[in-house]
Order: structure tokens, then sequence, then C-alpha cells
């Protein structure tokens, strides 16, 4: 027995990373989830994994018409989903002065249009479905600037600000739109990158090697998001990130007192 | 149901704190409740009178400790101010629920440093998260609780400790229901419950988000605020969201002179 049986679920960019942990999260508490995602070796070989609770579809979050097929089959098979989780994402390094237009286009239509499509073409199978709960996976590039990430930055803001909308749009068929914020997170692609790649981290969870998020992590709070225990959350924005935004910023101090030989030099800085 | 931290709320007598410490029990966590009693329908529920110093809250812990667990789990539950739209009482205001807060977390936070884990839940006033006409001591406190949290949450993660804030919306408390029909006063609220007219939330939906930061499930989450209102605070209360409310989006659009390039009437979903 789960906090979600009986529910059906789609999870873009499900196949791998944050995705697939959200994913088999869905599935332990009890609901018929969707892996929705290019990779289909990936995607496919989750979902027969998780056996029936799970489907794979093929899903290009930037084309309507894929969109359409995807949720057509996922209901064929589960019903209509009362679960939108848009976590599909890419990245790009682009700076302000240089960025290539094409590069900045493939973040949008990706990150940015494919959660507004996924809004608007799974709005109406939640509202069949009676009920209904959407998570827009940002990040802390939602909430914060850094140097060289033009595209995703801006991206990541759009959905935070798309998200406040929807709330307020579908708030009156009960239906819920909250975006999550995840900081460092060892997902796919950041395995071994430094703990304070992002800036220094407050929290040290016992038990762990360094300071960064799992997936695990994030799905947790997916799971809660989806769940009738958030009845009444909406428009909100919910960040996991071990206290990294709200660091005090003293990056100098930090960055060199984490450094023994160097600490006894710098004492004062703050 | 696997094992659970001990959990301390602190509050006063009210709808909000009791369902708290309801709701922790049930889900399996020994509960002191400190300052209120509360109905517990099953498990470990034990009342305590408020320490009036940090020596008391010392020994308070050391008790509970003792008989119930390490308190992993602290809930400290601001209290209303007790005089309405005094202009002079917001300091004094702010000063007793700040010193309540520190003096429990200072209390407990040994015990959690021990164990290298805890979860701090501060729980704000049941009116939005906005400055509150009339009444500038809960405006005041509620531009000074999320800098608290993030204060501790930089203090104590190094030791494992986490520390959130809860923010609730318009919760309809006892007092309000009696005179209220559902709905009413709660217009402004963007989200309509299932199958209900209902807008305001219940006191059972702040401790849920409660319950929900102090377990694993949130291990990654501290410093923030999470905001339990229907979606209040991020809603711009513009004639068009009235309208809206109203159904009436179309006659809005055409009083306002908009160029509209779509229907906002809903589609619905294929049928198979």
């Amino acid at each position: 027995m789960g906090l979600l049986d009986g529910r059906a679920a789609l999870v873009t960019g499900g196949a791998k990373g944050i995705g697939a942990a959200v994913v088999r999260r869905l599935v332990s508490d009890g609901a018929q989830v969707a892996v929705a995602d290019v990779d289909e070796d990936a995607g496919g070989a989750l979902a027969a994994e998780l056996g029936s609770s799970a489907m794979f579809t093929h899903l290009d979050v930037s084309s309507a018409p894929a969109w359409s097929t995807a949720l057509t089959q996922v209901d064929e098979r589960f019903g209509p989903i009362s679960i939108l989780v848009n976590n599909a994402g890419i990245g790009a390094m682009t700076y302000v002065e240089t960025f290539p237009e094409a590069d900045y286009d493939r973040v949008m239509a990706t990150n940015h249009l494919g959660t507004l499509l996924g809004m608007r073409l799974g709005v109406p199978y939640l509202r069949r479905a009676g009920r209904g709960a959407i998570v827009n996976v940002s990040s802390l590039a939602g909430l914060e600037g850094d140097v060289g990430m033009t595209a995703y930055v801006a991206s990541k803001f759009a959905i935070r600000g798309l998200t406040k909308v929807a709330a307020m749009e579908f708030g009156r068929d009960g239906i819920r739109v909250n975006s999550i914020h995840p900081g460092l997170t060892r997902s796919t692609g950041l395995e071994s990158v430094p703990d304070d790649f992002l800036g220094r981290i407050p929290l040290h969870r016992q038990g762990r090697p360094d300071r960064a998020g799992r997936p695990d992590d994030i799905a947790g709070v997916v799971s809660f998001l989806v769940s009738d225990r958030a009845s009444y959350i909406t428009g909100a924005e919910i960040v996991i990130d071990g206290g990294k935004s709200v660091r005090f910023p003293t990056v100098v101090g930090d960055y060199v007192r984490a450094n023994s030989v160097l600490a006894n030099s710098v004492e004062g800085i703050n | 149901m696997p094992a659970r931290d001990t959990a301390v709320v602190v509050g006063a007598p009210g709808a909000i704190a009791e369902s708290i410490a309801a709701l922790l029990a049930a889900d399996g966590h020994p509960v002191a409740s400190v300052g209120f009693r509360f109905a517990a329908r099953a498990g470990d529920g034990r009342a305590f009178d408020t320490p009036r110093d940090g020596e008391g809250w010392r020994s308070l812990i050391a008790e509970i400790a003792s008989a119930q667990g390490p308190p992993l789990v602290l809930v400290d539950v601001a209290s209303f101010p007790a005089g309405y739209g005094q202009p002079d009482g917001a300091h004094s205001y702010v000063g007793e629920v700040l010193a309540r807060a520190e003096a429990s977390v200072s209390a407990a936070r040994p015990l959690m440093a021990q164990a290298r884990s805890g979860s701090v839940v501060l729980v704000g006033l049941p009116m939005g998260s906005e400055a509150v006409v009339g009444i500038p001591a809960a405006g005041a406190l509620a531009g000074a609780l999320p800098g608290l949290v993030r204060g501790l949450a930089v203090e104590m993660g190094d030791d494992g400790i986490r520390v959130n804030l809860v923010s609730p919306g318009l919760i309809r408390l006892a007092r309000i229901n009696e005179s209220q029909r559902p709905g009413d006063g709660f217009g402004i609220v963007p989200l309509r419950r299932p199958g209900t007219d209902e807008r305001a939330g219940s006191p059972v939906d702040v401790a849920a988000a409660v319950a929900f930061l102090a377990s694993a499930d949130a291990g990654y989450i501290t410093g923030t605020q999470l905001v339990v209102d229907g979606g209040l605070s991020p809603c711009r209360n513009s004639r068009a969201s009235a309208f809206w409310e109203d159904g009436a989006t179309d006659a809005f659009e055409r009083s306002a002179g908009l160029a509209v390039v779509a229907t906002a009437s809903p589609q619905p979903a294929p049928e198979h």
C-alpha cells in the first residue's frame, strides 16, 4: 500500500539520472509510471526492470505532436495521468556575448517549451482524472545566475515563472503546479565534480562522503509534492540544495578557509 | 513502520500545534508537546509546560530524551501576537517568538549534533507570508523568520542539522469556521479543493508539511521556506485573476479591450 496507489504518472527525461530516481520512487509509492524519454535503450531497460507498473514511451518534449502521441499511448495503457513531472532538461555553455543561437534555441526548446507543452497538452488528462499535480523541475539556476549559463539560466527561470501562471490558471480545477530547484545533484555527468562546484554547501549529512545531493533526495520531494499530503501546496518553489543558496556568500573566505594550509594566513577576512 | 525520531512540538494551545503533534504521533514519532496538550490517537505522546529560561529548557530536553529518546525533531509554532493593531508591539512580540525558538534550539542542538542528524521546523503565523494590514507585529515576524532559519541552517549544517520554515497561508481555524461558509473570505486563493468550493487550508495541511520536513524525504532541504497557501503568495491578485476565479474570463478580456489570441475555454482530453 502506498500514498500513490491507483495514480498514473508521466515523467519526462525519466530514463536516467534524477528522472529515473523519480520513476522508481513513484512506482514504489504505488503509481503506474510512464518513462518518457528520447533514450530508448535506457528508458526501455528501466521500464522492463520495473515490470507492469511502468512503460516506456518515446518523447521529444519540444514537439507537440510527439506529446500527443505519448499521452495517448499512456492513456490507453494506464488511464488518464494525474501526475506529470516535467523533468527533461539539457544544458550548454553559452556566454551572453558569444552564444551560438542554435545552442540557445536547443536549450530553450527542451527546457522551456517542453515544460509548457507538457502542461498544455497534459492538463486535459489530469482534469479527466479528476485531480492532478504537476512538478516542474527547475534548478538553483532558476533562482541564481551563473557565468556561462545564459540559455540554461534563462530556461530555468522561465520554468519557475510558467509554474506560477499555471498554478493560478489550473487552481480552480484543483490541479496543483509546483517547481523544484535542485542544487548540485550527483546525476549523469556530475558524478565526480567537487562538491563546492556551485559554491559551498552548509549541510553535511552523516554517512555521506561529501555535501552534494543524490537523485533520491529529489525523488523524495517529488513523491511528497504529488501526494495528498501536499494538497494545499501550489505555486511554490521547493529548493533542494543542502542550503547552498542561503550560504552567506563570503566566497573568497570560504574557499581559502577550506584549504587548511592557508587558513592561518587569512584570519579576519570576514 | 520504521522507528522514527522523537519530536518536540512547542506552541500555544491551538489547532495548528495540536494537528502537528497528532500527525507526527500518527506517523510513528514519539511526541512531546510543550505549552499545549494534544490527543494522541496512538503511540507515545506526553505534554509539558513551557520552561521559563535556558536552564529550564536544557532540563526539559534532558527529561524528554531519557523518557522518549533523543529529540531529533524540534518544531516551534509561533503564537499569535496578544494585541491586534498596536503600532509599538512589534519589537517585543518578535523578540518573544525568536527567544523561545532560540532557547529550544540551543537546548536540543547538542543531542542533534551528537547524533549528527536533526530537523528543526519553525512554523509562522497562518496569515500568508505577506505583511498583514492592521497587525504590524505579524508582518514583522513574517520578515524575521526566514532570516532566522537561514542563519541557523548555515550555523548548524556541519552537524547534519536541517532548519526550515513552514509559512501557512489562510488556514481555516475553529473560530473562523463557525462564522463562514466554504469559500467565504478565501476567494483570492487560486486553489480550489477538488469537488468543493473550499479555498482555505486546514491545520492538517500545515501538519503534513511539517511532517515532510521532519522526514528523510526532505533530507537535503535546509534553510528554506515551504509555503503552504494554495497559491496565495505567488498570485498577483490582478483584475484578470479575479475574473478567472469567477469563470468570467471572456468578460474580462472584452472589458479590458484586450486582443485575445486564444480561447480560455479548457479543451477536453481525447477519449478512447
